[in-house]
């Protein structure tokens, strides 16, 4: 049972300390199951005893999540094939991300919450991150693609002729 | 934006990837090696909703259907015999379904190569609908190894 005023506090790698609600970690299998089975003192998680980079900057910006997503329905909906899109980004967790546009480390700060969230197992916010780089995947060229996932095409012309090939079976 | 993807473990990739859309999916494919092998690791066919086999409408033929499950494009199907395949798709450009209709001698080699390609698969419902016994020693070995919820082997219904 979760009681929701009980209070958990968090160790960063960083070595900061924050101080949240049960209501807000019940959605943190990592924190959960942590607080369960590690039979922790004073609700303590000291999330760098498990080797997770999880700094003071990420986590605040996992906390704020959470805080916004503390109602949402546990547990987390698993998605079928025929389910998964990236379309149905609630607006709330656009703006969210969108907020991090203006900043420099814009990628850096979504792959540190990407992480954090896969490491907390917070599914709900990993499968939101996840579709927001789908979604920056979704629709562009493969010149395109290569150019913003930095990769090199590393096919010789015959490999390259066979999966047009392929592909062309396959969009008809 | 540049996105440095392969930073992230791989199983993060995978989930990224596996919500980009189809016509994403076929450029991901002409992206790189790496992006080729997961896609189509990811496009792997796990699941038939509905398998259909039978003599075929032409005498001395055999026809195959294949009901899909999943948003993803049957990439494990690719191989110089799906030129004769017809498929259908839905209106996302799913692929939903693959007839077949080839000669009797090629239904040994047609299963076998989509047996190749589905090593381990689960097929939900399976209709059999042949007395051929070349028929029906070929389908034993298609189905070894495979999981098939439900099965009807004795069908005579006209194809």
């Amino acid at each position: 049972r979760i009681y929701p005023l009980m209070r958990v506090t968090l160790t960063t790698s960083d070595g900061a300390s924050v101080t949240v609600s049960r209501q807000l970690t019940k959605h943190s299998g990592f924190i959960e199951k942590a607080i369960t089975d590690m039979a922790v003192d004073d609700n303590a998680v000291p999330l760098s005893a498990v080797a997770v980079d999880v700094d003071d900057a990420t986590l605040k910006l996992v906390i704020e999540w959470l805080t916004e997503h503390r109602d949402d329905a546990l547990p987390y909906p698993e998605k079928t094939d025929e389910e998964r899109r990236a379309d149905d980004i609630p607006a709330w967790d656009q703006a969210f991300v969108q907020k991090w546009d203006t900043k420099e480390d814009q990628q850096q700060t979504l792959y540190a919450v990407i992480t954090a969230a896969d490491k907390l197992d917070i599914k709900g916010l990993l499968d939101m991150t996840c579709k927001t780089l789908a979604n920056k995947i979704n629709g562009k060229t493969v010149e395109e693609m290569r150019e913003i996932l930095q990769l090199e095409c590393d096919f010789t012309e015959e490999e390259l002729a066979e999966i047009r090939k392929e592909n062309a079976w396959c969009e008809n | 934006m540049a996105i440095e993807l392969l930073e992230l473990p791989f199983e993060m990739v995978t989930e990224i990837v596996n919500h980009v859309d189809y016509k994403g999916l076929l450029a991901l494919r002409e992206v790189c090696q790496l992006t080729k092998e997961i896609v189509d690791e990811l496009c792997k066919i796990t699941f038939i909703h509905h398998l259909y086999f039978a003599n075929g409408r032409l005498y001395n033929t055999g026809s195959i259907c294949l009901t899909l499950d999943g948003s993803r494009p049957p990439f494990a199907l690719y191989s110089d015999i799906t030129k004769e395949w017809v498929w259908t798709v839905d209106t996302k450009g799913t692929c939903k379904k693959i007839d077949v209709s080839v000669q009797k001698e090629q239904v040994s080699n047609l299963l076998e190569d989509i047996r190749s390609k589905i090593p381990q698969c689960t097929i939900d419902s399976l209709v059999f609908n042949s007395q051929d016994e070349l028929y029906v020693s070929l389908f034993e070995s298609f189905l070894e190894g495979l999981t098939v919820n439900k099965s009807c082997l004795d069908v005579y219904t006209e194809w």
